[in-house]
């Protein structure tokens, strides 16, 4: 509620007026408020500025600010939820930055404050804070000091026009020649009452012709609200190299005839001939028929304009020429309304960059995506807003109504029922990044490259597996590390979004995915919380009827609950893409009150135990492991010492991954030339972390040491023997460690032997 | 970045920092008193203020290029040892107890060569100066030792003035002598400043005086001829002259007169913060007509249009008090009169219940002020004036 006085001025515009007269910098409020008829609440204050000394008795600086100065302030009623204007006496020299368009006869107005003044205004101190930012800001153009061309040309002010223009900088550069010249473009154009916003389309291969021009404006449409759509030309004049226009000016141009004024000043000389034709091409048009056209002048400054490395500077325009006509010569009004118009960038990677603050990756790099379902599509995402990418997608399925409540993707026709990969490229590809989708099947995908040098493109950085598939993971697996060289993330929700995990592949796959699966189940055995969550017998998929007579195997959670599992992902890939952190290991994350806790595991480089006899098993053991067998047997050397392996089988790849060693049971022998594996307890023992792990894993054999080194001796095979008629059906490991190393022998056991 | 020449609030007592375009500082005096830290003080915390103004070397620790100590006198050296580091860099202690900031490190020491005297009855040191004179000696003692060999950051020196007792002997690569105009600042050659050496003078010179006014006699005297930014220096030129009195500056005077624009300035800095003393042999208070000594005056008077006077000192009231004296801000008022430049008192500025530095950016036409800016209240108890922080949606 306002409390007004004064005859109509609020008190709070009263007490604002008392506040500034009272600033220090200010020296006298020279005009008490008054209403103009606007609305607006008008009063001057007066500020003795500050001269270099030397211009201190002309009573004016070289720049040609005075020494007494007038902050004109234009308070809204909405004051003090809106912050006054703040201008400038009329005849306030021009040839500054940071002057606001300007039209002749009005009050200068200094753009004095980068952000906005009615959120300046709401910070304590707010009123002083914006006299003090206008007072220095007629400091420094006393000293000609608003400027530096170290941090470059400052673009000319043209904020608040109402009127945009969306264009990619660097395609306009490009068009740039050392000779003057022209070159035109489409834009896509939209217009509702006095807004206007254009967005280049195509540049046109040479100059358009009536042909063109009719095409364009051929189709403008009006929609309920009143709003135009339709395409405009656009034309984009240049100078010589060597015009370069040295001066600041704030922008002035409000018809055809300052454009142009504008133009030759600018050295852009074609622009008028270019417009004479123009005018010719509607010879058939009535005399003040109206043509609506983009005009964007390019101006060579003599340093590089902020923001960017170049010096030039694009300075667009909305012209609407009106014809007229004398006898048969068709020509332009030279009052034609012109408008200014604000630039903004088109999208591009390098803009999604900047405003997310991340960093350039360090190698230019694929990102390979497999599956695009609701955690790939947001990880893929959340990664091309950060401007990463090109991207490559692989998904075999299409997009169903249910896949919307948790997709990345909105419900639009043209993906419903595209491939995931597709739709996901068209989303990525309106970012104005390159991505590759493919439909096929990852699995089949790999078999197909496994002859091939690579299996993912050479310059790929990192794979991110969002497939939730364990073939796909198995597959991943079988490749050898010199044929695929990125990093591979592997990415999976579990128990209906309580858990996710990250399994994140160490230099040259050590730690692989398989390794850090077994990770996974290891860590069960300690945690009793996530042992029950991923306990394989509880099965968190259910069928969700999709349609009457349709049903999906899925996993029911909220949209939410994925988002925020893949923002994390997300930023875990960033920082492999950007800058190689040391992120490799297992991260598992867990649901806590309102946001995910991550626990990181670093898991160090599998060693890789050589089976004897010949077998084709690969048999690795987590570092943790190794360490722990190292640590042991150099404790009881010179006596062998020994115990029990825990781990994982991979049957169908041959391969054992050693988690886990349990100490032997109390009955065991260490001697100086054998280690008797004891009995007492150990099956006990060894079925309650079978339970604790879940089941996921399982007893592999035993480990014992040769402090002196040498081969398997005879009792090490006769042990194999008694533990295989131990324990049927399984591979059984006997390992073996010595100083220098680790062996195997192994005994398949019935399974491979039909 | 513009040069700038910052005169720090600090009652009478000399603290002035120039910043050059390239960043070099030269710090002339400190006087940072411990209650000027203390929060519930109005007086500025000129401490923090300078460290706001100067930067960080390699190795994260605070510097200056220049650390100049025009005499010894305790309002002109107040908080060295508290808030510099003395003594060998090696030493440097990077990781300071809680609570306390880092030490700034003085890459080349400025000195008279009254280091060199001993203390007497009369040449009474306070602790800072003590610390100061030990500093000075120890650089002057590497500088002997190591012949001409390459002085590092940190160890350099210069000393302005010969010490009669030949104590200066042997150091003529570091000795600045009367007159001398130079432009190496810590051991590199810099186009953006140019210093010309009128004082001190010679003991002998001045024997009368010594015994009046102590230590005061012995005040380097410089001009700085200073480049706005890139180009040549005389964008600016910046009197100071320590607590010089009347019979320095007659002598000073008498020296340049037919050269007077060894004396010109655009910012005069008012010697002996405002005293009665520079201007005039006799007592402000007890002598019924004190008259001005004009040779002392005109030393003073070789302004620029438009120059300014900077009185580092308390406010400057009309009482017995001097320094500062209002005769004396009076005759400098009369010396701007025609140029429009201000006289300004540090301990005044923007206000005299909340005294800020005063910053002058050097233009290719000379200083400028900068504006007076309302500056938040200080956060009291009770009264909290806290910035929102920025929201995002």
């Amino acid at each position: 509620m306002v409390n007004e006085r004064n005859g109509g001025i609020s008190e709070e515009i009263t007490e604002a007026c008392h506040a500034i007269g009272s600033h220090a910098g200010i020296y006298k409020i020279s005009s008490e408020p008054e209403i103009l008829g606007n609305g607006l609440v008008r009063f001057v204050a007066e500020v003795n500025v500050p001269l270099p000394s030397r211009c201190t008795a002309q009573g004016v600086s070289r720049s040609g600010v005075q020494r007494t100065e007038q902050i004109i302030l234009d308070f809204p009623p909405e004051f003090p939820q809106k912050a006054p204007i703040v201008r400038l006496r009329k005849d306030f020299p021009l040839h500054f930055p940071h002057i606001n368009p300007h039209r002749d006869g009005e009050e200068v107005r200094p753009c004095v404050y980068e952000g906005s003044l009615d959120e300046l205004l709401q910070q304590p101190n707010g009123l002083n804070e914006i006299i003090n930012h206008a007072i220095e800001w007629l400091e420094k153009a006393a000293r000609n000091d608003l400027t530096n061309p170290d941090q470059g040309w400052e673009p000319t002010r043209r904020d608040g026009t109402g009127k945009l223009i969306i264009f990619a900088l660097d395609e306009f550069q490009a068009k740039i020649t050392n000779v003057a010249g022209i070159s035109e473009f489409s834009a896509y154009c939209l217009q509702y009452d006095s807004f206007f916003m254009g967005r280049c389309k195509e540049h046109l291969r040479g100059l358009a012709n009536d042909r063109k021009i009719g095409d364009l404006y051929s189709c403008h449409d009006r929609s309920k609200n009143g709003a135009i759509h339709g395409d405009h030309l656009g034309i984009l004049a240049w100078s010589n190299r060597n015009a370069v226009d040295t001066d600041y000016f704030p922008e002035t141009v409000t018809n055809l005839k300052e454009l142009i004024e504008n133009a030759e000043k600018f050295g852009c000389s074609a622009l008028t001939r270019r417009l004479n034709l123009l005018s010719d091409f509607i010879y058939n048009k009535q005399k003040d028929f109206v043509l609506k056209i983009l005009i964007v002048l390019c101006a060579r400054r003599p340093y590089k304009v902020i923001g960017t490395d170049s010096n030039l500077e694009f300075l667009p325009y909305l012209a609407h020429l009106q014809l007229q006509k004398t006898g048969l010569v068709n020509f332009w009004d030279e009052n034609s309304r012109v408008f200014s118009v604000d630039h903004l960038h088109d999208v591009s990677p390098e803009l999604f960059r900047k405003t997310s603050g991340a960093k350039p990756p360090r190698e230019d790099g694929i990102i390979v995506q497999l599956g695009c379902g609701s955690l790939g599509s947001k990880i893929a995402l959340h990664l091309a807003r950060a401007g990463h990418g090109p991207f490559r997608l692989y998904d075999k399925s299409s997009l169903s109504p249910h896949n919307y409540a948790r997709h990345g993707l909105f419900n639009t026709t043209d993906n419903l029922f595209l491939n995931k990969a597709e739709a996901l490229s068209l989303a990525i590809k309106s970012f104005q990044q390159n991505v590759e989708p493919h439909y096929v099947d990852i699995v089949d995908h790999i078999h197909s490259r496994r002859k091939a040098e690579n299996v993912f493109p050479k310059s790929t950085t990192l794979i991110i597996d969002s497939s939730a598939s364990l073939s796909v993971r198995e597959a991943l697996s079988t490749i050898p590390a010199n044929k695929m060289p990125p990093r591979l993330m592997h990415t999976g929700l579990y128990a209906s979004g309580e858990v996710g995990i990250m399994a994140i592949e160490g230099n040259d796959r050590s730690p692989r995915v398989d390794d850090l699966a077994v990770k996974l189940f290891d860590c069960c055995i300690d945690d009793d919380l996530l042992r029950g969550q991923l306990n394989p017998s509880d099965d968190p998929f259910s069928r969700i009827n999709v349609g009457q007579s349709c049903g999906s195997h899925t996993m029911v959670m909220p949209d939410s609950s994925v988002s925020m599992y893949a923002a994390s992902m997300a930023e875990n890939a960033r920082k492999i893409i950007e800058e190689d952190d040391g992120v490799s290991g297992l991260w598992i994350g867990s649901k806590n009150g309102l946001g995910i806790t991550w626990t990181h595991h670093v898991v160090g480089k599998t060693i890789i135990a050589p089976p004897c006899d010949g077998q084709n098993w690969e048999i690795r053991i987590l570092s943790s492991v190794a360490n722990q067998m190292d640590t042991e047997a150099r404790q009881y050397a010179p006596n062998e010492t020994g115990g029990v392996l825990i781990g994982k089988v991979f049957e169908n790849r041959k391969t054992v991954v050693i988690s886990r060693i349990l100490p032997p049971p109390s009955d065991s022998v260490r001697t100086e030339t054998k280690f008797v594996l004891g009995i007492k307890g150990l099956k006990e023992e060894v079925e309650k972390i079978q339970k604790a792990s879940g089941q996921t894993l399982c007893y592999l054999g035993t480990w014992h040491s040769h402090p002196r080194g040498g081969q398997a001796s005879e009792d090490d095979r006769q042990t194999l023997k008694r533990m295989v008629e131990l324990r049927l059906g399984f591979p059984t490991i006997n390992l073996i460690w010595t100083p220098t190393g680790n062996f195997a022998l192994m005994d398949e056991g019935n399974f491979f032997r039909g | 970045m513009a040069a700038k020449i910052t005169f720090f609030p600090v009652s009478n007592g000399d603290m002035t920092l120039i910043t050059l375009a390239d960043n070099t500082s030269i710090l002339i005096d400190i006087n940072i008193r411990a209650s000027s830290v203390d929060s519930d003080d109005i007086s500025c915390d000129v401490a923090t203020e300078l460290r706001k103004r100067i930067k960080e070397d390699g190795d994260e620790r605070p510097y200056v290029d220049v650390f100049l100590l025009t005499h010894p006198d305790q309002d002109h050296c107040r908080g060295l040892k508290d808030h510099f580091h003395m003594g060998n860099l090696g030493d440097y202690n990077d990781e300071p107890p809680e609570g306390d900031e880092k030490k700034i490190v003085i890459k080349e020491l400025w000195s008279s060569p009254r280091v060199f005297r001993r203390a007497s009855k009369r040449n009474t040191l306070c602790d800072d100066a003590k610390a100061f004179n030990k500093e000075a000696k120890r650089r002057v003692k590497l500088f002997r030792e190591q012949e001409g060999s390459d002085i590092d950051d940190g160890d350099r020196i210069k000393i302005f003035g010969i010490d009669e007792d030949g104590k200066t002997d042997g150091l003529e690569e570091i000795l600045v002598r009367r007159g001398d105009l130079f432009s190496n600042i810590n051991g590199n050659d810099n186009p953006r400043i140019q210093v010309r050496a009128l004082g001190p003078l010679a003991i002998n010179e001045i024997e009368e005086e010594e015994e009046k006014i102590g230590k005061n006699h012995s005040s380097v005297i410089l001009q700085f001829s200073l480049a706005a930014d890139s180009g040549p220096v005389g964008d600016c030129f910046y009197l100071a002259g320590g607590d010089a009195e009347v019979a320095i500056w007659e002598k000073v005077w008498e020296e340049n007169k037919r050269m007077a624009d060894n004396l010109k300035y655009d910012i005069l800095l008012a010697p002996h913060h405002c005293s009665w003393h520079t201007l005039s042999h006799d007592s402000w208070t007890e002598s019924e007509d004190p008259k001005v000594n004009e040779n002392a005056k005109s030393a003073l008077s070789q302004a620029e249009k438009g120059a300014h006077i900077v009185s580092s000192s308390k406010p400057v009231v009309d009482d017995e008090n001097n320094p500062p004296c209002i005769g004396a801000k009076e005759e400098y008022e009369s010396i701007l009169e025609d140029g429009g430049g201000e006289f300004i008192c540090t301990d005044e500025y923007p206000a005299e219940d909340n005294p800020q530095p005063l910053e002058f950016t050097i233009t290719t036409d000379g200083p400028q002020r900068a504006s007076k800016k309302a500056t938040s209240i200080a956060p009291v108890a009770g009264v909290a004036a806290t910035t929102e922080p920025r929201i995002h949606g």
